[in-house]
């Protein structure tokens, strides 16, 4: 069984207010504060605290033979910060242990990198800053939003310093490798790409997430068996990918994810004879073959295109304007207005906007409260037509 | 299989939604082969056979003469003197009586009454009449079903029923509550309730109907059916060309203007809407008791210079309003289906329903609303005028949805339920 690079992701959107045409030019307030300090309420107390207590121990016990990664965005920081500060405290001491690795990202799980390279590498910067203070570590590794990747991007992503690059699992870019191989973007010269493995990270999701599914005891044991059945190959790494906010809508009875990761590292370790690896350990793996994509490809739907955030009118509406604003916005040195500007960016908020009615494994990350993305787009629009108001000039 | 249907409007006379869902039910349930006898509570005899043209709801032609012969051949349409319309209150019909019966200077918009001195003094005396005229036909007909359509055919059809054991499916495209709201007539709710406890099984037009059936009526729930009513493409075979530069954005509204369709909520909504977009145009079109009460509150408003009320609408005017308009609003009290958002829509027409409408089971694509949240309602008008994006999504994808909202199906589904009675 080749290694296993887990890494457990943690994004919670800030819920938008209800806001109405007749709200424009009145009120600029736009995130729904108590909504989001109960969502957030929820994934700490349901998720993420426990999670972590468990990992920790885990962490501790097996020394460096258990390891495991952590993909944060900024804007969960920030809201952590603001309305749960002990959780940032759990961080601090999973990255103490030295067995945890946290990803860059770019800060608002935004669509940047398909709008603007400036904003993507701005954003990407800053989510460095952030794991670097929070832990103390700067990321090695990087991991975009829904995996977009473009040659292009890679090159950028080079540029700033990482070493690793995640990539989706799309045929279309693979071909017939293995998701399991480490590879190089081809326009690269260090940067070295890991392929999420997408298939069965949704169907780990599954697995927690649907209690009627056909192969629920989600036990580690079957897991570990499940794992070796459908990565027989020997070398490369097995990347995997979790949400943990997923959990955090569980029944609170519902301890399956618990004793999964209680069981885990014994399973895989002693059991298995696995080992685990964080993304950047896989630094010393050489790259098998050059991989390119002109086109952006992204893990989470089945088309492995922008589609759910960008297939429709309503979408692509939203999007162009909220990213013709960025020389208005950057122009007048309004911190507090930049700010604004992307947190309206948050990926979520044109997921919820999507009208294809076919659900897409993996994909919906947290359910908006809107009754259909007819609304959805309402709210939104009448938020950026207020925001774009206020801006000076 | 012979079909012996009791209803009360069919094309070309008919005054909402009801007559358009018999035409098309009983145009594509005959299809299956089976032979329909449909009786119609009308003073005026139906045209002859070859001259009779069929219009819909929309008021567009429908098949071509062949096969409007072919189908008349099929259908058995027979007609029992009355002035039942599906519409009428108790208040209404004394008033049609005075015009029919009178000296003939009142004048009803009405064309399918004839003066006569044979009406009943009162609409439960009429339904009475009406049922005797139906036991009458019942014995004379050769027949497998008996199907009813709404609460005035009901005494009609339990006579059949019981003077020949035949089975009877009854068919609810509105309960009194939704014609009434509060105020509901018990003697009509009676009949309703009697009409579907004799019934072997009764068809609801959406879930919305069915539970109002299940809860308010106390039918048992496993001999209702829902079958969602539907639209035809051919409703929009005529292309209307409006003028291509239009100042104004126009919002409408269309139907009985009567409280069960919200249009005093329509026209608060409006006035908030021109606070933000004062170049806008509202148009309320149809006619009904509240029209006065609708006019003057326009004015009270001062928006008479943004709001025109057309009155009555049919056929090619119809067509035209809805080419017209860059957004149809039904804002609803109680809605059991509700077919003109979809009739708009084939017109490209963007909607925003009422929560409390059926319609909105068979069709995703369009905004809904709370009736009474008139800030909400202005809220969305706005939205689809400002935001041309919205408009296009929401026809893009509605006229996917429409595609499969298709009486053939309706058609099927009452077949399986007619061949489950009949063995």
């Amino acid at each position: 069984m080749p290694p296993l690079c887990l890494t457990l992701d943690l994004h919670q959107p800030a819920h938008l207010k209800h806001y109405s045409f007749f709200d424009i030019g009145n009120s600029a307030s736009y995130e729904d504060e108590s909504k989001t300090t109960e969502a957030l309420n929820q994934l700490a107390s349901q998720c993420v605290l426990p999670s972590t207590h468990i990992l920790l121990k885990q962490l501790k016990e097996y020394g460096g033979d258990f390891r495991i990664a952590f993909l944060i965005s900024g804007c969960t920081i920030d809201q952590f910060e603001r309305y749960k500060p002990e959780v940032l405290d759990t961080f601090k001491a999973l990255s103490d242990t030295g067995y945890v690795e946290f990803l860059a990202s770019p800060y608002y799980h935004s669509l940047a990198a398909s709008f603007s390279i400036q904003e993507f590498r701005e954003q990407t910067l800053l989510h460095h800053a952030r794991i670097l203070e929070l832990t103390g570590t700067a990321p090695a590794a990087f991991r975009n939003t829904a995996l977009i990747y473009r040659d292009d991007l890679a090159s950028e992503v080079e540029t700033l310093g990482y070493q690793i690059l995640f990539a989706p699992s799309s045929e279309r870019f693979l071909g017939k490798r293995s998701p399991c191989g480490v590879y190089r973007p081809t326009n690269c010269s260090t940067l070295k790409l890991l392929v999420n493995n997408d298939p069965l990270s949704i169907d780990m999701a599954r697995r927690f997430t649907h209690s009627d599914s056909p192969e629920t005891p989600s036990t580690s044991a079957g897991f570990a068996r499940w794992i070796q059945q459908a990565s027989p190959a020997r070398g490369g790494i097995i990347n995997l990918s979790l949400d943990l906010g997923a959990f955090s809508r569980r029944p609170p009875g519902d301890t399956g994810l618990f004793q999964f990761l209680d069981k885990l590292p014994e399973t895989v370790l002693l059991h298995r004879k696995g080992t685990f690896l964080t993304p950047s350990q896989a630094v010393s793996l050489r790259p098998t073959a050059l991989l390119s994509s002109k086109d952006f490809i992204t893990g989470e739907c089945p088309g492995h295109d922008l589609s759910p955030w960008m297939g429709n009118e309503m979408q692509q509406d939203a999007l162009n304007a909220l990213y013709l604003l960025e020389p208005r916005i950057k122009g007048c040195h309004d911190q507090a207005l930049l700010r604004t500007w992307r947190l309206l960016q948050v990926s979520d908020y044109f997921l919820s906007m999507n009208t294809r009615s076919e659900s897409l494994p993996g994909t919906p990350r947290s359910p908006m409260p809107y009754e259909s993305p007819y609304d959805a787009y309402i709210n939104y629009m009448n938020i950026l037509t207020d925001f774009s108001e206020r801006i000076p000039g | 299989m012979r079909i012996l249907m009791f209803g009360w409007e069919f094309p070309p006379h008919i005054s909402g939604g009801l007559g358009t869902a018999c035409y098309e039910l009983t145009r594509t349930i005959s299809r299956h082969g089976n032979k329909i006898t449909f009786v119609v509570p009308r003073a005026e005899k139906p045209a002859r056979k070859s001259s009779v043209q069929l219009i819909s709801a929309v008021g567009v032609p429908l098949p071509s003469s062949s096969s409007v012969e072919e189908f008349f051949q099929s259908l058995n349409l027979q007609t029992a003197d009355s002035i039942l319309r599906p519409y009428l209150t108790e208040e209404e019909y004394s008033r049609a009586l005075r015009s029919t019966s009178g000296d003939g200077t009142e004048n009803d918009r009405s064309n399918v009454m004839t003066t006569s001195s044979h009406y009943g003094q009162n609409l439960m005396a009429e339904v009475a009449r009406y049922s005797e005229i139906g036991e009458e036909l019942a014995v004379k007909e050769e027949f497998d079903i008996i199907h009813a359509h709404d609460w005035m055919t009901f005494l009609a059809a339990i006579r059949a029923k019981r003077a020949t054991g035949k089975p009877l499916v009854v068919h609810i495209h509105a309960v009194e509550y939704d014609r009434s709201g509060d105020s509901i007539n018990g003697g009509i709710f009676e009949i309703e309730k009697m009409g579907m406890e004799e019934a072997d099984h009764v068809i609801a037009v959406s879930h919305y109907t069915r539970n109002l059936i299940l809860s308010q009526y106390g039918i048992s729930p496993e001999k209702v059916s829902v079958v969602h009513n539907a639209v035809s493409r051919h409703q929009a075979t005529r292309l209307y060309h409006v003028p291509p530069v239009r100042k104004n954005k126009t919002v409408l509204f269309l139907g009985r203007i009567t409280s069960q369709k919200g249009p005093d909520y329509f026209i608060e909504a409006a006035a908030r809407v021109l606070e933000k977009m004062p170049d806008v145009m509202f148009v309320m079109a149809g006619t009904g008791d509240m029209l006065p009460r609708m006019i003057e509150r326009v004015g009270e408003l001062r928006l008479g210079t943004h709001f025109h009320f057309t009155g009555f609408l049919q056929g090619h005017d119809v067509e035209r309003m809805y080419a017209m308009s860059d957004l149809y609003v039904m804002p609803s009290v109680s809605e059991p289906f509700g077919l003109s958002p979809l009739e708009a829509m084939i017109y490209d027409v963007p909607v925003i329903l009422s929560k409390q409408a059926g319609v909105n089971e068979v069709m995703p694509h369009a905004l809904t609303v709370d009736f009474w949240n008139v800030d909400d309602i202005a809220n969305k008008i706005l939205a689809v005028l400002k935001y041309p994006a919205l408009s296009r999504e929401l026809l893009r994808n509605g006229r996917k949805a429409l595609r499969s909202i298709r009486w053939e199906v309706a058609a099927e589904r009452i077949q399986l339920i007619y061949n489950k009675l009949a063995v």
